[in-house]
């Protein structure tokens, strides 16, 4: 279904439809990707997932509810691939999978909802949230993140281990999540 | 996902590992330089494939042809894009604009900035308040804004902006094609690969976009903004008649300026003069205005996107 496909009728002023689906791709990806990745972890799973989401929706384009969010719409078929990326590999699926991954669409939305162009601008009080946790917890976080050391780099450099380091981590990102809540980036939860 | 299997009855738990996983997402975005090129190319990517697997669909059934039809209908009508209220010839003018800008050339751009005060909001806007909306109080931090600045574009692709540090000098942020820079106080202060733009106050139309895409943001145009005016006219200054497009925005939720304003040269369709009004900057409390005027398309040094020429200017 490429614009040149189309009659003049649909396809006025030469804007194909394939374009706009891309500006609109453009917009979404940055929080598609956010929902695959704390979904799915692994970065290669990330990818393929994220293409297919889009190579589904552009094949249920007629399906779109024009009153729901483009974002969301994206992120719904988004979970229904990772259930079955889940299923093709093996591991077992339990109940509260759907549940989890109904919450992560929430966040996510929640995060779209707050002030900003950008996931970046949206985002950018985690920033903030970095720089106020203990050193215990943010010495770990930005060598992992800023400075991209994997956990076994970050145990050998802070005379740690790379289980300790792992908890540490774990423990960081759970204390960040609190902090984006009195941000109000995040929702509290009821 | 696996420690959340682990307490599939525990609700709390589950919510709890989740958003761990999530800060975890948003960090790796946060921190990673590479991440809005990367995703550009992951869509990019999945729309050449979408366009490669649509060639041979010429010769499909016709059945096919029309849920194709239908489906491109249903996208149009969703984006609420506003060519199908649009007369032909103003989708012509905005892509002969958007094509000037594109062609091969340098051209060089004032921009000037001025603060405008935010109107209530009208009745029955129910919007949500947004953070920070009724915190305008506060002392304003002098940053490095948009009024007086220069900027110099060379087909579509390089940039360089020229604008006043308020804490004195010049700063110059550009890129060259390859790698984009920063030049504070007469030294270089940061590269980095890629268009980014870190640190440059940008109209919201413009944030994910490099600063001077001036082509995607016109692209944009298309499809969050309605015609208003489309006319022949000079500058309120005087001077020649110029192509004239008025476009506002469809609705308070869409990201950008309240109208755009273009005038563009009659028969190249190089944008004289665009005009972003009510425009939220980056840094900026205050709505503003935010007004390009074409100075000058003559070529410039062919090193002039770099950061060579500049480093030594105070």
């Amino acid at each position: 279904m490429s614009g040149s496909d189309l009659p003049a009728s649909l396809a006025p002023g030469g804007i194909e439809p394939l374009a706009m689906f891309e500006i609109l791709a453009n917009e979404n990806a940055d929080s598609l990707t956010a929902f695959l990745r704390a979904a799915v972890g692994d970065a290669a799973a990330v990818d393929d997932l994220f293409q297919e989401t889009l190579l589904i929706a552009w094949r249920k384009i007629a399906e779109f509810d024009r009153a729901r969010p483009f974002g969301a719409w994206l992120r719904g078929i988004a979970r229904r691939l990772v259930l079955m990326h889940y299923r093709k590999s093996g591991r077992e699926v339990a109940l509260g999978d759907e549940r989890v991954l109904e919450h992560l669409d929430q966040r996510v939305s929640q995060i779209e909802h707050h002030s900003g162009d950008t996931l970046d601008e949206k985002i950018v009080a985690l920033k903030d949230c970095v720089e106020r946790l203990e050193p215990l917890y943010r010495q770990p976080i930005e060598l992992h993140y800023q400075q991209n050391r994997t956990t076994q780099w970050i145990a050998e450099h802070l005379a740690s281990t790379s289980d300790a380091v792992q908890k540490q981590l774990q423990r960081a990102r759970l204390q960040l999540a609190r902090c984006l809540e009195r941000k109000g980036i995040l929702s509290r939860p009821e | 996902m696996n420690r959340m299997k682990s307490a599939p009855d525990n609700p709390e738990l589950q919510a709890a590992t989740a958003d761990e996983r999530l800060v975890h997402a948003l960090l790796t975005h946060l921190y990673d330089e590479q991440s809005a090129q990367h995703r550009r190319r992951r869509v990019q990517r999945v729309v050449e494939a979408i366009a490669a697997s649509a060639r041979p669909a010429r010769r499909v059934a016709l059945w096919a042809r029309r849920a194709a039809y239908a489906a491109a209908a249903m996208l149009l009508a969703a984006v609420g894009i506003w060519v199908f209220n649009t007369p032909s010839r103003a989708m012509a003018s905005l892509n002969d604009i958007i094509g000037a800008l594109a062609k091969p050339g340098d051209r060089t751009y004032h921009i000037a900035m001025q603060d405008l005060d935010e109107p209530p909001p009208p009745e029955g806007d129910d919007r949500p308040p947004r953070p920070g909306d009724g915190d305008r109080s506060g002392p304003r931090i002098p940053r490095p804004g948009l009024d007086d600045a220069t900027l110099y574009l060379r087909d579509g692709r390089q940039y360089l902006l020229v604008r006043r540090d308020p804490n004195g000098g010049v700063i110059y942020d550009g890129f060259d094609g390859r790698q984009s820079w920063r030049i504070r106080r007469g030294e270089l202060a940061e590269t980095r690969q890629g268009p980014g733009a870190g640190g440059i106050p940008m109209p919201a139309l413009m944030a994910d976009v490099p600063f001077s895409d001036l082509h995607q943001t016109l692209e944009r145009i298309k499809v969050n903004y309605t015609l208003e005016r489309l006319d022949e006219t000079a500058l309120p200054s005087g001077g020649q008649l110029l192509r004239h497009v008025l476009v506002r925005r469809n609705s308070r939720q869409v990201k950008g300026p309240e109208t755009i304003e273009i005038w563009a040269d009659l028969h190249s369709g190089l944008p004289r003069r665009i005009v972003f009004d009510r425009a939220k900057i980056q840094g900026n409390i205050e709505p503003c205005r935010v007004t390009l005027d074409l100075l000058s398309d003559k070529p410039l040094a062919t090193d002039w996107f770099t950061p060579a020429p500049h480093k030594s200017r105070p």
